[in-house]
């Protein structure tokens, strides 16, 4: 005895047939509808048209141009490359995966994934604010149980935070996952003002239709000229790809583009050079051919080049990008083939390479104990350039910090190692 | 706002349609299936921290047209012991169900594949083919069939999902596989039919 069963035993006598307008089976054609019931029917059907003729009218109205990112005022020029190098406190002992952005005031915003351990139920997704001189002592932000609580699902743990600054509101986006590990993952948005507390209601993003499993952010959005912003996501159950979300302002998702890309080429980082050009740099998770990968659009992001390396290794481990105002490209990358333990920055005029390094971010772990040599890991950078012309890098420091290191361009431009 | 109010009666209604259906299943009476029902609705609107919903639904995600159609089915055959899906219904459901899934779900998974789900977000084309389909059932006597589609309209229409794609508002995975069932059981009823034709 079957669901199915239950769903097609025939024989049995509808309640609707002849007392309920809609619903009399096409088996028995000596039910013949009234007139009234068509009617009502076709009303009911005009309606439904009309409604949807509404909604996809209000869907096209922004095209899928990118907001092209905006040459900015150089800097003073500074000896070292290096102006701040700071470590965030941790009030907890696994910490990972930070994103920042910068309000309208100049001061920036991290955020960051941090609890016992990566994907323990504790993992909250903590904040810090930064004057110009220090971080603020973090604070929990995000919670796994408001989550849970805001979108009504058992929420087991959370993952990568990525954040947005919308006027005066930070929008944060954040993986989650109910059921299994990673590949379960999900997208949720919640909208906080300055001071981190909730404007309007958490918003469950939708960008798979498998039951919604598998979809994942790490890197910064861009916004295209109708204010939508398109995600550089990518997808982790079965296959990893990267897959470009467009969501509207509401949060909700309206478009997305698969990149064709071969398989485990993933965690895309987004560059767009002008108003139909966007360049994704991607992780290569495979073991084969660990270097990353570069793929190209130059219609908007509809379509996408083959991907190509670009001459740096990558032990698959995530990469960041931020054009400089000469035109050139800053890219952080882990480019020991062993592991995650050395995080250098690399320029280049092309997309493509080649990549010169200029700044090694971080040794200390590494000269002071060989031994534990692999356990070292510097990673998951976040690249940006704030309104004052300044780079700012924060990334995984062993898994117990997040630092920020403030860098002049102008510097960083005279420098090889 | 409506969406998560959409979501969470939809949820509600599949935990006292599954409630239903197992009181019957295992007392096997239409009683049973009241005493299922009722216990499902306390457990639903009980103020609990995990509530049958809040697990269902992080699973599932929001209910979509099909799966509301199948379950008020499930609930009234379980409690009032009537059908509301004929068979021949639901064979026509289940096909363009399969054949939908079979389009989306395998591209879903890998990025080689053309990404039909895409045209769900704002394909005039695929939305006023399904919105003709129905009018031809509406004029047909399909009524069922037609508001299946109808109320699929309505969810996109007036942004009733959390997904703004029409293939959600359509059918979701768990209708898929239950569609996928009804097709596999039809076919083996048939084979075995047309097998105790005696041979002349």
């Amino acid at each position: 005895m079957g669901l199915s069963l239950s769903i097609l035993d025939p024989g049995m006598v509808s309640p609707f047939h002849g007392r309920l307008v809609l619903l009399p089976p096409m088996s028995s054609p000596e039910i013949q509808p009234s007139y009234l019931k068509t009617w009502l029917s076709l009303a009911v059907w005009s309606v439904a048209v009309a409604l949807v003729s509404v909604q996809l009218a209000k869907r096209e109205t922004a095209p899928a141009i990118p907001d092209t990112i905006s040459a900015r005022g150089m800097p003073a020029a500074i000896e070292s490359p290096i102006t701040h190098k700071i470590s965030i406190p941790s009030p907890v002992p696994s910490v990972h995966a930070a994103t920042a952005i910068e309000l309208q005031d100049g001061s920036l915003q991290a955020f960051w994934f941090g609890g016992t351990r990566e994907g323990a139920k504790d993992v909250s997704i903590w904040g810090s604010v930064y004057d110009g001189a220090k971080w603020s002592t973090p604070a929990i932000v995000v919670s796994r149980d408001a989550i849970a609580q805001e979108t009504g699902r058992y929420i087991r743990k959370l993952g990568n935070p990525v954040a947005v600054r919308v006027g005066e509101e930070v929008h944060l986006y954040v993986v989650s996952v109910s059921v299994g590990g990673w590949s379960g993952s999900a997208l949720n948005r919640v909208v906080l003002d300055r001071e981190w507390n909730r404007v309007g209601p958490t918003q469950r993003l939708v960008g798979n239709p498998l039951l919604n499993l598998g979809t994942l952010i790490r890197s910064a959005p861009y916004v295209l000229k109708g204010g939508d912003l398109v995600f550089p996501a990518y997808h982790e159950m079965i296959e990893k790809f990267p897959q470009m979300l467009r969501v509207r302002h509401d949060g909700r998702v309206v478009d997305r583009v698969s990149v064709p890309v071969d398989a485990d080429l993933f965690q895309p980082w987004a560059l767009v050079p002008s108003d139909s050009e966007v360049t994704l740099f991607l992780r290569r998770g495979a073991e084969a051919a660990p270097e990353v990968h570069v793929s190209r659009s130059r219609d908007g992001g509809e379509t996408w080049s083959a991907a190509e390396e670009v001459g740096l290794p990558n032990p698959n481990a995530g990469v960041s990008a931020v054009p400089m105002d000469d035109g050139s490209i800053l890219l952080a990358a882990n480019p020991d083939e062993g592991g995650r333990q050395n995080l250098t920055l690399f320029r280049s005029d092309q997309y493509t390479g080649p990549w010169k390094p200029v700044f090694e971010v971080d040794t200390e772990v590494r000269e002071a104990d060989e031994k534990s040599f692999q356990a070292v890991e510097y990673s998951y950078p976040w690249l940006m350039k704030t309104s004052d012309g300044m780079i700012h890098l924060f990334y995984t420091w062993n898994r117990t910090q997040i630092r920020h290191l403030q860098i002049s361009q102008e510097a960083l431009r005279g420098g090889e190692l | 706002m409506m969406a998560q109010v959409f979501s969470e009666v939809g949820h509600i209604l599949l935990a006292v349609s599954l409630f239903a259906w197992l009181g019957k299943v295992f007392l096997k009476s239409h009683r049973g299936a009241v005493v299922g029902f009722s216990i499902g609705a306390i457990l639903t609107v009980l103020p609990l921290d995990y509530s049958p919903q809040f697990y269902t639904r992080s699973a599932l995600g929001d209910l979509s047209a099909l799966s509301w159609l199948f379950l008020i089915h499930l609930l009234c055959r379980s409690v009032y012991g009537v059908t509301m899906i004929s068979r021949e219904q639901g064979r026509a459901i289940a096909v363009v169900t399969v054949v939908g899934g079979l389009l989306i779900y395998p591209a879903s998974l890998g990025a080689g594949l053309p990404d039909l789900y895409r045209l769900g977000f704002d394909s005039a084309t695929l939305i006023y083919a399904f919105a003709a389909g129905a009018l031809v059932y509406l004029l047909r006597g399909g009524y069922l069939n037609a508001l299946w589609i109808i109320i699929a309209m309505l969810a996109f229409g007036l942004c009733l999902l959390e997904s703004l794609n029409f293939w959600d508002c359509l059918f979701d995975y768990p209708s898929f596989v239950i569609s996928s069932i009804i097709l596999v059981r039809w076919c083996f009823r048939r084979s075995g039919s047309e097998s105790e034709i005696p041979a002349r």
